[in-house]
């Protein structure tokens, strides 16, 4: 499932099409939610409960109100790169290795999947950083919920699920958040780029 | 108790909003946040005291700010575009914001100040876009995405705490709960432990708005309507730096205090020279403010940093006497911005002969660090502690930045004070926003006596408690 993830994660950050990254968002989640699955104790009707929610709103939901935005406002399909196809790549590569190289610290010589949990963590960040569209940051900003979702599971699979499910709900409301400020936004840039968003400085 | 406390400022404001009558709308507001705040007083004796303290600082400071917006609606909302930008959504915000700090404040536990922390950047989100224009449109932008990632780098930080807590013998349910952490503290693995605080620390670190995670906050705090902005610069950066606090008093007991504290000492004092230098370049005085709220994040920051007893007792007394003075100072804004109709500093002339100009002016002095308010005790008795510590380049960074604010903050005072200023100025009905006003200039001046009332020995013992290494 590792290399799913990783496949996932460097299709969200080299591709600049939104549906593509949607569709990389999506199996990205399902990967997760297969690694992070309530499994042994924590199977309970409870916990499948709280999972099957979750699963719900970041496999669904989220996507769903991404695509609503772009349909409802023709929002251009383009996540606006900020940098070259090669740089992206490389990025990814890069990501990958610090990834590893983290992973292999002390800390976490007992955590298989560390390498991983970083890897997510570092493409969500990417997606944000490389392109300049408002929806690519509101697919980084889901990814990102992805990942701490991976994280819990792989760091620290005993603690309560409430953690993972505060940060999906956090993660999805931010989401919904975003798309009613980028609503907003599209009265003075209909492109979304961020661009247009950066009067304030100094 | 403490769960109908937090509730009651989102749940009866929200009601409130849905009264028909808007003179009746307004009444209920004002009753509510008095009844807020009364609530959260009856509550503190159930809390530790470094909770009762904070609580009924966020109660009073958000009660006062509830009646000034019902005496002047903040300019720029209507818009009937946005849901958002409407007044009734504008209180609504405004309770779910007051309940977010209050569940920050008085959780026991790390997890709920993450979830109230990351309540408050879902509940005024809105509140600094509700003007509904292009540069509030980015300022929110900003703050939603940078202070979204940087609370997720706190989670990611409190779930490898709790794995090095469960690995010490905690039982999962506790392993969050700074009580149940202290005595394993020295369990702990090492190097996990110190991951993990550092994490922490820089996700709450980037809602406090320390450099170099502060580019939201000047942004986000200049583009919201002025008493959104004396909340958000007043309480929210309070909250944050009580989380900082709590994670401290957590690395206080583990091989990882020293780095930890490092960290907060060197980026209290970055903070404080790079927040001060760009002080000196704004050119509004909203955004010079919020700048000036990195700077005392930063004195802050540094006094934790400092890792003694008293250091601890004047962070704290010195985030209380900021609460309230950076309140002071952009509520005054909101008075002169809603006469002179503008917040650039060249706009604002002669304002010691207009409404909210001489309480502008005593927060400037405040804020400066100069007598008689409680900043220049608290800033003094930080000298000390850094003095007793011998952490003189740490100490030499933070004097030099200090210096600057001050000439910074005199440069606007002279400017926007002297002077006459335009005739014809609009006299609109400021009188609930200066009851208001005259409150946070009460509070503020009466802090002055903290040090000097005898449960502030139970703080410092229980602050005390909290630093002192094992």
């Amino acid at each position: 499932m590792s290399v799913v993830i990783i496949l996932a994660g460097a299709v969200l950050v080299i591709d600049s099409r939104l549906r593509s990254a949607l569709v990389a968002y999506v199996v990205f989640t399902l990967s997760v939610l297969w690694v992070a699955h309530p499994q042994g104790p924590q199977a309970n009707a409870m916990g499948i409960t709280l999972f099957a929610m979750l699963a719900f709103v970041k496999v669904v939901v989220g996507p769903a109100a991404v695509l609503w935005l772009r349909m409802r406002y023709r929002v251009p399909d383009d996540l606006v790169p900020s940098f070259n196809l090669g740089i992206r790549i490389g990025v990814v590569a890069v990501a990958l290795y610090l990834a590893r190289y983290f992973s292999h610290a002390q800390a976490f010589s007992d955590a298989p999947g560390a390498t991983t949990v970083f890897y997510a963590f570092f493409a969500s960040i990417c997606v944000v950083i490389l392109h300049r569209n408002l929806l690519a940051h509101v697919v980084g900003l889901l990814a990102l919920g992805s990942a701490v979702t991976l994280a819990a599971a792989v760091f620290a699979p005993s603690l309560p699920g409430a953690i993972e499910l505060a940060d999906t709900f956090d993660a999805v409301f931010a989401t919904f958040i975003a798309i009613a400020v980028a609503r907003a936004v599209i009265q003075h840039d209909p492109h979304l780029d961020m661009r247009s968003l950066r009067n304030l400085r100094g | 108790m403490t769960t109908i406390v937090v509730l009651f400022p989102f749940v009866s404001l929200t009601l409130a909003a849905l009264l028909a009558n808007r003179s009746m709308r307004s009444v209920a507001r004002v009753f509510l946040a008095g009844a807020g705040l009364i609530g959260t007083i009856l509550a503190a004796s159930t809390m530790d005291w470094l909770s009762a303290i904070f609580a009924v600082s966020v109660s009073l400071l958000c009660a006062i700010v509830v009646l000034f917006s019902t005496g002047i609606l903040p300019k720029g909302g209507n818009n009937p575009m946005e849901p958002w930008s409407r007044k009734p959504a504008y209180f609504i915000l405004l309770g779910a914001f007051w309940s977010s700090m209050l569940l920050t404040v008085t959780s026991t536990g790390f997890i709920g100040i993450w979830i109230g922390i990351s309540a408050t950047t879902l509940a005024t989100t809105f509140l600094v876009a509700y003007s509904g224009g292009k540069a509030a449109l980015e300022a929110a932008w900003k703050y939603l995405m940078l202070c979204s990632f940087g609370i997720a780098i706190a989670l990611i930080g409190m779930l490898l705490l709790g794995r090095a807590a469960m690995m010490a013998g905690v039982a999962p349910g506790q392993a969050l709960s700074w009580s149940a952490l202290i005595p394993h503290a020295l369990l702990m693995d090492i190097p996990l432990t110190r991951v993990a605080l550092t994490l922490m620390l820089v996700g709450f670190a980037t809602k406090a708005g320390l450099v170099p995670m502060h580019a939201w906050l000047p942004d986000a705090h200049s583009k919201a309507p002025a008493p959104v902005s004396a909340l958000l610069s007043g309480l929210l950066v309070s909250c944050a730096l009580y989380a900082i606090l709590r994670v401290q008093s957590v690395a206080a007991h583990t091989p990882s205090a020293g780095l930890f504290d490092g960290i907060l000492l060197y980026g209290g004092a970055a903070s404080i020279l790079i927040a001060s230098l760009l002080m000196l370049a704004q050119r509004d005085v909203k955004r010079l403010f919020s700048y000036s709220t990195v700077e005392h994040a930063g004195i802050v920051a540094f006094a934790l940093g400092l890792a003694t007893p008293l250091a601890a007792f004047a962070a704290l007394y010195h985030i209380l006497n900021h609460a309230f003075a950076k309140s002071m100072a952009f509520l005054s804004v909101g008075m002169v911005q809603e006469q002179y109709g503008s917040t650039s500093i060249g706009d604002l002339r002669g304002l010691w002969s207009v409404r909210g100009g001489r309480t502008l002016l005593a927060a400037m002095i405040a804020l400066a660090g100069l007598p008689p308010f409680g900043l220049f005790f608290s800033e003094l008795l930080i000298v000390v502690a850094a003095v007793q510590v011998r952490a003189w380049s740490a100490l030499a960074i933070a004097l030099v930045g200090l210096l600057i604010a001050f000439a910074a903050l005199l440069r606007l005072a002279i400017a926007s004070e002297s002077g006459t200023h335009a005739h014809g100025l609009p006299a609109p009905k400021l009188r609930l926003a200066t009851v208001a006003v005259s409150c946070v200039v009460a509070a503020s001046s009466a802090l002055v006596a903290v040090p000097f009332v005898p449960w502030s020995h139970a703080v410092y013992g229980l602050l005390a408690a909290m630093v002192n290494r094992p």
